[in-house]
């Protein structure tokens, strides 16, 4: 008697979060934020009763992106194991929840697990004609193998996702944009600049019939960066000032702060001192203080000092500079760009006629270069400067060990 | 000893005249850093950290305050900002006012003293609507008052106030469910909350139940941590990754000294791995954990909450049962009570719960098997004969509660399920509440509504399991480990 009152109260509770994380994502993520014990605690009952299990697994497959965006993967990835034990014999439910176990492996940092589970999603969709989820396990894979650095592969997967979106009509603004922006960074990312801005403005022409403005964002600082990195400095401004203003409105001030980084380089790039500081400036915000991220902030010292040094502020620039530094020592993950930042202050030191710094602050920054220059343009751009500023101040570089 | 107020007034208007005549000092000196308008207004202007940063966030504080000024005396702004803003001599700014220096004197002397009142007020105004912001994100408190624990409050008070040496900057409160480690942190960090210790708290809630059998790994219940803190914490991480979480929560908690308090930690090896990673992120803030576990490691002052000795039982059970307006004055009522379920706060609310509509002879009679106490069987007789008192509409909701977890949720989602009409939902809500079945886990605001882990898995284990008519409340499974 009291069981089956309780099973119509669990059977309320997966419909009332079925209706609630239908739809529009932005506005349910603090929903799924402050009621996850809740969401877990009702598909754990769900599961616990057969009959109500198969709600539970779709409800899985409905709320499976609210714990990958908010860091919640790895608690939810037994929840979405669960759900595929009650879908043995329910192929479309299982290629369903392979994707969503893909994407939570991912989400935790486990990209090896995300190819296998896509892979068998994928391998399973194709044997059930199930088109939408064999399209999106394409593309599921081309962006784990972006994030694994393989971009052949990457490649491969994204255009036969897009190749497969047009072919069964599945075809959404949303998911097309989606695609050729991770197209677009492929190509940018083996440097084929031309095809990667064209790519990204295909991505820009579909997300501009969405409402989704951070990921139309997303994609204008990509184009801009694939504009700025073929000197096409006007293009690239352009790009991220449309990229700010999608942002307009959106509580994003870290995102912002990110493509008034880029703005101040390209300025930075043109020797236009003035302009570049004052997007530098705009970048250094409060909210990006209160975020601690470490990386964005050793980034723009790094630049501010950069830029103060070129204009002689010998003193204020030293000091952002190594704020700066003692960050990308912090993080110890970045040699290129700790290499940049230990460059700048060898400059500063020819500057003041200090040689031997100079000389050593040159050495060590080639030295973190040593080992980024096959695959990484800029560290062969730098490596290539700093050996000249060294010569040109009488140092000498010692080759990199083999 | 207390200072002399007077005393007080006066080193401050000293402070203040020295912090004047430093406006353009880029020395890093007279600045006004530990105020929390400084920290308000700092957090509104970009700035590095510089002395020139520092520096301009200490002359916005005085500005606003001289703009202030100058509604109620323009003369006295008009002649600070000469003198310290524009840097001229006292003879200048006296002829520009046209009075002689003597009685400029007098102006500047009495234009700084309302200065410093102003400050003074507004730093008191922010103080307080900061305290009132903080109170209201803390859960709402079960009890109005605690029993039996006032020295141990005290001593964790100073615990996490201390400085130096003596500090300890994680203090965990231990014991067994329905002990009162929740109500007893609750009041704690409201106690501490007007002496302005703590620029910022955050209350954590990391119940976590564990799925298909298997609890979460400890590093996972970390990470959720993190998750939970980047959340509530000001500012927001930089990126979706838990690096971009940690260095958030890191930054934010070696920058404002914040009181971190994480409750109902349920296992071991969580409560480990939290205090490991706390113990790197916490800087000069300091976290407060309520745990089931003992740990045994370096580092944490531990407080562990025993059963209420007979004085303190009896006190509380005074004092619920004038709450509950439930007429008995004959202490031997209350030592019964207490010999049949021992000093455990929920145990002692429950039994008075029952009292309006069960004799007590036969609550004494049900709970008087001394085998009882030594295992959750005694939480078994009392939610059983609780259950049974209740009308279907309350039944319900128990159940409800139990379907939604120990988490609880809102009184909308709660009736939207139960599919009651406001005035049913309302009067078996308040019938629950009543018996000490259903506690508020939100704030007053924003009321959450939840059951104690114990009553869930009475639900869970006699009722939902279909035992219902049985006697099967006696196992002598116990839910908790000993501390």
């Amino acid at each position: 008697m009291s069981q089956a009152r309780y099973l119509r109260l669990v059977e309320a509770n997966l419909d009332r979060w079925l209706a609630e994380t239908f739809g529009e994502e932005d506005k349910q993520l603090p929903l799924f934020e402050e009621n996850r014990a809740m969401l877990l605690h009702v598909l754990q009952e769900g599961f616990a009763h057969p009959t109500l299990a198969r709600k539970a697994a779709e409800l899985v497959v409905q709320a499976s992106h609210f714990p990958e965006k908010s860091g919640y993967a790895r608690e939810w990835l037994p929840v979405v194991r669960r759900a595929l034990a009650f879908a043995a014999d329910d192929p479309v439910l299982r290629a369903r929840l392979l994707n969503r176990l893909g994407s939570t492996l991912a989400a935790g940092g486990d990209l090896d697990g995300a190819v296998e589970a896509h892979e068998a999603a994928l391998q399973l969709a194709r044997l059930i004609d199930l088109y939408d989820e064999f399209a999106d396990a394409h593309f599921r894979l081309g962006n784990v193998y972006y994030h694994m650095r393989d971009l052949s592969r990457a490649e491969h997967y994204a255009r036969e996702a897009l190749r497969l979106y047009i072919e069964h009509g599945l075809d959404t603004p949303v998911k097309v944009a989606a695609a050729y922006n991770l197209l677009g960074l492929v190509e940018l990312a083996e440097s084929r600049l031309v095809d990667a801005q064209h790519l990204f403005l295909k991505a820009v022409a579909n997300w501009k019939k969405t409402a989704q403005r951070v990921y139309h964002a997303r994609t204008l600082l990509n184009l801009g960066n694939a504009y700025n990195s073929g000197g096409q400095h006007a293009k690239a401004i352009q790009a991220y000032r449309d990229a700010l203003k999608q942002l307009q409105g959106t509580n994003l001030p870290v995102e912002r702060s990110g493509i008034n980084l880029n703005l101040g380089t390209v300025y930075y790039d043109q020797e236009q001192w003035h302009d570049a500081m004052l997007y530098y400036q705009l970048a250094n915000t409060p909210e990006l203080e209160k975020s601690g991220s470490k990386r964005l902030l050793a980034m723009i010292w790094t630049s501010v000092g950069d830029t103060q040094i070129e204009t002689d502020q010998l003193e204020i620039g030293e000091r952002h500079l190594r704020d700066g530094l003692r960050l990308w020592e912090e993080l110890g993950d970045d040699p290129v760009n700790h290499a940049n930042a230990l460059g700048a202050l060898a400059n500063l030191h020819v500057k003041r006629e200090q040689l031997n710094d100079a000389h050593n602050g040159y050495r060590r920054a080639l030295a973190l270069l040593c080992g980024q220059l096959e695959q990484n343009g800029w560290a062969q751009e730098l490596e290539a400067k700093f050996r000249r500023r060294l010569a040109a101040v009488g140092g000498s570089a010692t080759p990199c060990p083999s | 000893m207390a200072i002399d107020p007077e005393i007080t007034q006066r080193i401050f208007y000293k402070r203040i005249l020295r912090t004047l005549r430093a406006w353009h000092s880029v020395t890093g000196k007279e600045l006004l850093d530990d105020l929390l308008l400084y920290r308000q207004l700092g957090e509104q202007m970009a700035h590095d950290g510089s002395v020139e940063a520092r520096r301009a966030v200490t002359n916005g504080v005085l500005l606003a305050a001289i703009t202030k000024l100058a509604g109620s005396d323009k003369r006295g702004a008009k002649v600070l900002e000469m003198r310290f803003m524009d840097g001229e001599m006292l003879a200048t700014v006296a002829q520009h006012v046209s009075t002689s220096v003597d009685h400029l004197n007098h102006v500047q002397r009495s234009a700084v003293e309302t200065l410093v009142t102003i400050l003074q007020q507004d730093e008191q105004m922010l103080h307080d609507s900061l305290r009132d912001t903080m109170e209201g994100r803390l859960p709402a408190l079960d009890s109005r008052r605690l029993f039996g624990v006032a020295s141990v409050m005290d001593v964790i008070g100073r615990k996490l106030t201390e400085r130096g040496d003596a500090a300890s900057p994680l203090v965990a409160i231990c014991g067994l469910g329905g002990i009162g480690k929740t109500a007893l942190a609750n009041v704690i960090v409201r106690q501490l909350l007007p002496e302005g210790h703590f620029e910022e708290i955050v209350w954590l809630d990391v119940a976590s139940e564990p799925f298909s059998g298997q609890p979460p790994a400890p590093d996972v219940v970390f990470e959720q941590l993190v998750a939970d803190a980047s959340r509530k914490l000001p500012g927001e991480a930089a990126q979706a990754t838990h690096r971009a979480r940690r260095d958030h929560v890191q930054h934010q908690l070696r920058s404002r000294r914040t009181l971190l308090v994480v409750d109902n930690l349920e296992s071991k090896a969580a409560t480990l791995a939290v205090i490991d990673g706390l113990q790197e992120l916490l800087g000069p803030s300091r976290a407060l954990l309520t745990t089931r576990h003992r740990p045994n490691i370096g580092g944490v002052f531990v407080v562990v909450l025993d059963e209420l000795p007979e004085a303190d039982a009896l006190e509380l059970l005074r004092f619920e049962a004038a709450q509950r307006n439930l007429q008995v004055n004959d202490d031997a009522v209350w030592r019964q009570i207490y010999g049949v379920t021992g000093g455990n706060p929920l145990a002692l609310k429950l039994v008075l719960g029952m009292m309006p509509d069960v004799p007590l002879t036969v609550i004494l009679t049900d709970l008087g098997d001394p085998q009882l106490r030594k295992t959750n069987a005694l939480y078994n007789r009392i939610y059983r004969r609780a259950w049974r008192q209740l009308e279907t509409d309350a039944q319900d909701l128990l159940l409800a509660m139990a379907s939604v977890g120990p988490s609880g949720a809102t009184w909308e989602w709660l009736q939207s399920i139960c599919g009651m009409t406001r005035n049913q939902f309302s009067a078996a809500l308040t019938d629950l509440t009543g018996r000490s079945l259903i506690i508020n886990r939100g704030s007053a605001v924003a009321p959450t509504f939840a059951i104690h882990r114990l009553t869930e898995q009475f639900l869970r284990r006699h009722i939902i399991g279909g035992q219902e008519d049985g006697d099967g409340g006696d196992s002598a499974e116990s839910p908790d480990s000993a501390p």
